[in-house]
């Protein structure tokens, strides 16, 4: 069993050299490029209201309100890409910060690597995490332009009961996810979940919020660390 | 003239519209190379597009539920800038926080009658901010890779064990959180991850059914969630 999965992930059909060449080194290039532009983008609005409409805040009204903002933010957009880095890969990064919403980018990443049978930390396994990134933002596109021109429509006429039951979205989607894994490594998961529980319990009081998750992911790496320099168990 | 006016006007779309074009740019760009890599690693297509289509179908419900938040900065910011803002960094809660602390440096409230064009701007700077936080994935995301090839190249096992661990990190942690926020969560994220076990069981006998599980399970976890909270709420 054991060698059967080592020699999987060992067989990476590209060699290093070739993969970090034409795939990774290409991908930062691309995802350096938008995102540069994407930035000056974003103020556009902004910039628009002011040379059309002549309504700007005053410099210290846009300062106080960029150190309100960034002083909130500015851990978890640190531990944010730290901790979702291994799993959405170099091209799946890229987009998934420029569209946000982690909690459909990493369901959508595992999902696709899963449903083509794909491990997680080889070649083929970042390349269908990214495939099944760049699907869900095509979905999360066509819902939000949806949702602009007819959202008050359509909200408008659905029944409550309907509306109230998106609010387990988050709990349900995780969970499909964590019963995928949890045949994969009932061990690292068994630990994930005790020490998830401490940190949601008693972490809470010592540790900042914001470095709660990125904790449970450094104590899971160092046991599965633990696990494979022990029993070689991979 | 009324703030949302302004707020809805065809300017304000059309300052709107690039960003979301661009987002629909990088995925092209992104899915052209990743299958021009993938056919060089000798990938077959059918697998590549089952991925592509798994994505598109799993990020159904979590799309419709944030239609729902949508409205909420909708009817604060008007329709261009909340269409504009969800489509990147996208998370409706957030947006609407910024708008109001956007608001609140100019000593407006959203929302309130006092709110006007000039607390809608300070909105939409307060949106606009946010931005920031992609420069830094803009230096971390080359060094990260750079470490993980330098990871890959000692021992490819090791960096497989690290995208597992971290995900079980993740995985275990969200569920978590989610489970103790309440009786009905936890019982939506139970029937869910019962459904995915179960349909794991069929995908033998119905492999085309695989690229739904995920949506499915979904499904009745919300299910289940409402009527738990209907019977006992």
């Amino acid at each position: 069993m054991e060698n059967k999965q080592s020699s999987k992930i060992l067989n990476n059909p590209l060699p290093p050299e070739v993969y970090v060449n034409e795939y990774h080194k290409p991908s930062i290039r691309i995802g350096t490029v938008f995102y540069l532009v994407a930035f000056v983008l974003s103020f556009l609005p902004a910039v628009t209201l002011w040379a059309v409409y002549d309504t700007i805040p005053s410099f210290s009204q846009i300062v106080s309100v960029a150190a309100a903002i960034i002083s909130a933010s500015i851990a978890w957009w640190i531990v944010e890409p730290i901790s979702y880095f291994t799993v959405l890969g170099t091209a799946g990064t890229y987009m998934s910060f420029l569209v946000g919403s982690m909690n459909t980018r990493i369901p959508c990443a595992i999902a696709a690597q899963s449903v083509t049978d794909s491990e997680p930390g080889s070649q083929r396994g970042e390349i269908m995490a990214t495939l099944g990134i760049a699907g869900s933002v095509v979905t999360s596109v066509v819902f939000v332009s949806l949702g602009a021109v007819c959202g008050s429509f359509l909200l408008g006429n659905l029944p409550e009961t309907i509306t109230a039951s998106f609010q387990y979205v988050p709990a349900a989607m995780y969970a499909t996810m964590f019963a995928g894994t949890i045949g994969k490594r009932p061990d690292l998961i068994g630990f994930g979940v005790i020490t998830a529980l401490l940190l949601l319990k008693f972490g809470v009081l010592v540790i900042p919020g914001s470095l709660l998750l990125l904790t449970n992911v450094v104590l899971c790496v160092l046991f599965g660390l633990f696990l494979y320099q022990q029993f070689h168990r991979i | 003239m009324d703030y949302l006016e302004i707020a809805n006007s065809p300017s304000m779309w059309l300052v709107c519209a690039p960003i979301v074009v661009l987002v629909l740019a990088i995925v092209m760009v992104f899915y052209k190379k990743t299958m021009q890599i993938a056919e060089k690693a000798g990938i077959s297509r059918e697998d590549c597009r089952k991925a592509f289509r798994t994505g598109i179908i799993s990020a159904i419900g979590p799309s419709v539920a944030a239609f729902v938040v949508m409205l909420g900065l909708m009817t604060a910011v008007g329709a261009p800038m909340s269409w504009m803002r969800l489509s990147v960094i996208g998370n409706a809660n957030a947006e609407l926080l910024h708008a109001g602390l956007g608001a609140d440096a100019i000593g407006q409230t959203i929302g309130s009658k006092n709110y006007d064009i000039n607390g809608y701007a300070a909105s939409v700077w307060g949106m606009s901010i946010m931005s920031i936080s992609w420069l830094i994935v803009l230096i971390f995301a080359p060094k990260a890779t750079q470490i993980q090839n330098k990871f890959a190249q000692k021992d490819s096992h090791l960096l497989a064990l690290v995208s597992i661990s971290s995900m079980t990190g993740i995985m275990s942690y969200l569920t978590m959180q989610n489970v103790t926020a309440g009786w009905d969560m936890a019982v939506a994220a139970a029937a869910a991850a019962a459904s995915m076990l179960l349909l794991g069981k069929t995908s033998s006998k119905l492999p085309w059914l695989k690229e739904y599980h995920l949506g499915i399970a979904m499904l009745l976890g919300m299910i289940a969630g409402s009527v738990t909270s209907q019977m006992f709420g």
